[in-house]
């Protein structure tokens, strides 16, 4: 497991590949927090009626001892960066995460994890803040090219309509690079933004 | 921001190291070093190696400045729970999510609460102070309407929230960035809202004295402003001339009807009665007017409709939402749901659709 994802890709990419957090192939995992914000939260309720049939699809992984510690000490170097209000250097404004926020940048460190997220503000503190540490991230695009490329997943009219709805919900937009890998994959062309 | 970079210096010593050797270990250069000791702060990679290094905590380098941003005098404890420390820092890390919201704007002209001397005897004046403000010149309870107009009269933000379960509290006033605000839990019934409002209140005035109570003394002196207020004279003369003769089920049916009728629980009344005492038998008849009464968290999320919510917020707290909007296009969905402790009763999204919408109303 190499990805660590964040709602919104689990959200985007769970349709295309149900196994993606239990088999290892597909090289993701998550965090009880996030799955809990997937199951429990009024928006993902109404706006994707369709993911309670991935309940038990959605799996968390538990830290081992060793990666706890050093959790443990991520998180509380985190947290009293964000108390002294640390400055995104992108915007100028100080940085104020939430506490699943903090914990996703805290697991993603503490196992050498990608995140695969498209909030831009974790993203940004974990850069600018761990640059040696952290592994980097990836955007669920970039994800299902991973697969594509593994031939986990392969194009289909099924794949293609739920990039369509990734265009209808205005999921978040995705890099050029990934669009254009996904263009050499697949030869077809990237719907969303 | 409240970096201190000499305690680097101070612990090298102590712990007898050199400084290259720090740098060597940490992989950066001397001169990197030399700039977190002058007042630079190491990116967060190295501050958490810099205090594994040297055996601190990552905030053993800091100041309490932000603890001074944010005070939390004391607590309304709920029925016999201690306050620890460890309940204070609960509170106070609570209250830190929220610091952001207050740093960035500024608190206003409040008003101060003008009488001498801090003791139960004066209390009574307090609350006639009190009452004045928020518009009542007669000798009823004061309502939830009244008690919401003092509070935002006196620049007390209100932030209602579930509290987890290491705060033992019904609500706490602390002070961040000088803006005065009161943590309510949503948990809190209707019924001892009022109140609790009203001891925060005191909280609130008390801090701006720099009153330098015991903690237990405050607390009695905050329960009796509150019970003067909530509780004057004349309502209770009224109450004990209706109970007056009567037995003792009737007297609890008629003290239960009042309760209901004004807002408030019974315990604070009945031990202003005189000739009755609060006896177990009386707080189970307590307990069971509460349970006709909801929380003050269910009331809020009721419909469960993004614009209620935001519009309950505004009747009651005005000037929190208005914060709040102000923080909409700088801050995620996720931290804007967390401040307006939506969990997973609202939509975010929606929560922030309402809040523009109110923002453009006001304009």
């Amino acid at each position: 497991m190499d990805i660590l994802c964040d709602t919104c890709s689990i959200i985007m990419l769970i349709r295309i590949a149900p196994q993606m957090l239990l088999d290892p192939a597909y090289q993701c995992c998550t965090i009880s927090e996030v799955r809990n914000e997937i199951f429990q939260t009024q928006k993902f309720k109404n706006k994707y009626p369709w993911r309670t049939q991935f309940k038990d699809k959605v799996t968390s992984f538990v830290l081992s001892p060793e990666q706890r510690v050093r959790y443990d000490d991520f998180l509380a170097t985190i947290n009293v960066l964000l108390d002294n209000h640390i400055i995104n250097e992108n915007n100028g404004r100080p940085f104020d995460l939430s506490l699943i926020d903090k914990k996703i940048i805290a697991t993603a460190l503490a196992c050498n994890l990608k995140i695969s997220s498209a909030d831009n503000a974790l993203l940004d503190f974990a850069e600018q803040q761990f640059p040696d540490e952290f592994k980097g991230y990836v955007l669920p695009l970039g994800v299902l090219n991973l697969w594509l490329r593994k031939k986990l997943v392969s194009w289909n009219d099924g794949l293609e309509n739920i990039l369509k709805d990734w265009k209808n919900q205005e999921e978040p937009r995705q890099t050029r690079e990934d669009k254009s890998m996904y263009f050499k994959h697949t030869n077809k062309k990237y719907l969303g933004s | 921001m409240a970096w201190h970079g000499e305690k680097i210096k101070f612990l090298l010593k102590e712990k007898n190291l050199q400084l290259n050797a720090i740098a060597s270990t940490l992989e950066v250069s001397r001169q990197a070093v030399n700039d977190w000791i002058k007042g630079q702060i190491p990116k967060g990679q190295h501050l958490m190696k810099l205090s594994s290094l040297l055996g601190v905590a990552p905030a053993f380098f800091f100041s309490t400045d932000t603890n001074a941003a944010i005070s939390i005098p004391l607590h309304r404890k709920k029925g016999a729970a201690k306050i620890t420390d460890a309940n204070k820092q609960a509170a106070q890390q609570l209250a830190k999510e929220y610091e952001i919201l207050f740093k960035t704007s500024e608190p206003g002209v409040v008003p101060v609460l003008r009488i001498d001397g801090v003791n139960k005897n004066n209390a009574a004046v307090w609350a006639q102070k009190l009452r004045e403000i928020a518009g009542i010149d007669h000798g009823e309870p004061i309502d939830y309407d009244r008690a919401f107009t003092l509070l935002n009269r006196l620049g007390i933000v209100i932030v209602f929230r579930d509290f987890p379960a290491s705060i033992k509290s019904y609500a706490f006033y602390c002070k961040i960035h000088d803006h005065r605000v009161a943590f309510v839990n949503n948990s809190t019934n209707v019924l001892d809202l009022i109140f609790q409002l009203l001891h925060e209140t005191v909280h609130a005035l008390l801090d701006e004295r720099g009153a330098a109570l015991y903690e237990d003394e405050e607390e009695a002196f905050c329960d009796a402003v509150a019970n003067h207020m909530q509780f004057p004279p004349e309502y209770t003369k009224m109450v004990a001339t209706a109970i007056k003769g009567c037995s003792i089920p009737t007297q609890v049916n008629k003290i239960k009807q009042f309760s209901s009728e004004h807002g408030h629980a019974m315990c604070g009344l009945i031990k202003l009665l005189p000739g009755l005492s609060y006896s177990p038998s009386l707080a189970g008849a307590d307990t069971n007017l509460k349970k006709g009464f909801h929380t003050i968290g269910e009331i809020l999320f009721q419909k469960k409709d993004p614009s209620d919510y935001i519009n309950y917020l505004k009747e009651f707290t005005p000037r929190f939402v208005e914060l709040v909007t102000k923080q909409v296009e700088n801050t995620s969905e996720r931290k804007i749901g967390e401040w307006l402790n939506l969990g997973n009763k609202i939509d975010a999204r929606l929560a922030i659709d309402a809040l523009r919408q109110q923002g453009k109303g006001r304009a």
